[in-house]
């Protein structure tokens, strides 16, 4: 998951909703997430696989920090901007629904090709 | 020490490019009349054309140091080793069988895992070669590597491998020909990884080895059910090897 700071912001009445069609598998204090629209894998930390696990349209941002507090063993506020780090990140992904992917530059491996066109099969590099 | 290469022509649309040096002028040979189907004859420029796969066939006995075996290498990376060289020649026709079914698209799970099995067992590995290529202990123990570009998983998990390049003229090398593809089993999955990696890093970069969504419920499942393991020695491996696929 990008560590870029996140583009959106949520309120504590704000009830995020993550977007369907997200795979997700579950580790001690993270989590693994696959969206097949984009066809990213994204890993979460332990507070961003948490908050990801509430986003449901149904618990408040405010439930969200209260829970989290419990989880983590901390006091809420201290906790306050990695919730909406963890948020913004989930939004900034597309991972929310209502928040659109950030627009982000990929690139490719160009491969190899021969003057017909046909793909060259080529050994990976040295190791 | 590379006496002359070739140049294959691959792929359903034969627009796969493959060139494979090899050591001796009898290995040479024995290319050019078992490919001769799949040998490049465009007018592609064939100096152009990188090498990928290198073919040793003569082994021997040196003075000093380790002795050479007959090996197929991708790059650096040993593909196959053994005494018989014919063993070698077997893996290279199964290895471009997969080159060539590789270009077909279809929505099957394939990843470029490592297929080991026992018996119709299978398990999947994810290390860097040469670790465990040819070896003697999980020999023993009825344990051995399918040479593969590329394996299949289907979703009941049974996993199948693609067939040897085709219309290969075996008979007229005198090398047995390799027996049919059979079926496995996929009993689980095992990373080589590092004593500070996490069960998510595992796992995230398992799952990105095929963009193929049911490889990552596949995974989960195998998570779940405890036969997806990570490693971080050699002998653990061969441990999580013996125990996957022979339990």
């Amino acid at each position: 998951m990008s560590t870029l700071s996140p583009q959106h912001t949520f309120l504590d009445g704000d009830r995020p909703t993550a977007t369907d069609g997200i795979e997700t598998a579950v580790f001690d204090g993270e989590a693994v997430l696959f969206d097949e629209r984009t066809q990213m894998v994204h890993r979460l930390s332990a507070v961003a696989a948490a908050t990801w696990l509430f986003c449901d349209g149904k618990t408040p941002v405010s439930d969200m920090l209260t829970e989290l507090a419990e989880i983590f063993d901390q006091q809420a506020e201290t906790l306050r901007d990695h919730l909406c780090a963890a948020l913004g990140l989930l939004a900034d992904e597309g991972l929310l629904r209502g928040y659109e992917q950030s627009p982000r530059l990929t690139l490719s491996p160009q491969g190899s090709v021969a003057s017909d066109a046909s793909r060259i099969v080529v050994a990976p590099p040295d190791t | 020490m590379w006496v002359d290469r070739i140049v294959l022509r691959l792929g359903t649309k034969l627009d796969v490019l493959v060139a494979i040096a090899v050591d001796t002028e009898h290995a040479y040979r024995l290319l050019c009349t078992l490919l001769a189907e799949w040998l490049d004859r465009s007018d592609v420029d064939a100096a152009s054309i990188e090498t990928a796969f290198t073919l040793i066939l003569t082994g021997g006995a040196a003075a000093k140091g380790p002795q050479l075996v007959p090996q197929l290498r991708f790059g650096s990376r040993v593909m196959a080793r053994s005494r018989e060289p014919d063993d070698v020649v077997r893996a290279l026709a199964a290895i471009l069988g997969g080159i060539h079914a590789a270009a077909r698209n279809d929505t099957e799970i394939h990843v470029g895992l490592r297929p080991f099995v026992c018996g119709e067992e299978l398990v999947l590995v994810d290390a860097e070669r040469p670790l465990l290529v040819n070896d003697r202990q999980l020999s023993a123990a009825g344990i051995h590597e399918l040479p593969v570009w590329r394996t299949t998983i289907r979703n009941d998990q049974t996993v199948t491998l693609d067939p040897y390049l085709s219309a290969l003229a075996w008979a007229k090398t005198g090398i047995a020909p390799p027996p049919l593809r059979a079926t496995y089993r996929l009993r689980g999955i095992i990373s080589m990884g590092t004593t500070c990696q996490s069960g998510a890093e595992t796992f995230a970069m398992l799952a990105r080895l095929s963009l193929n969504p049911n490889w990552f419920r596949l995974l989960r499942q195998m998570n779940d059910s405890d036969v997806a393991r990570t490693v971080t020695k050699r002998t653990l491996l061969r441990r999580a090897l013996q125990d996957l696929c022979v339990s």
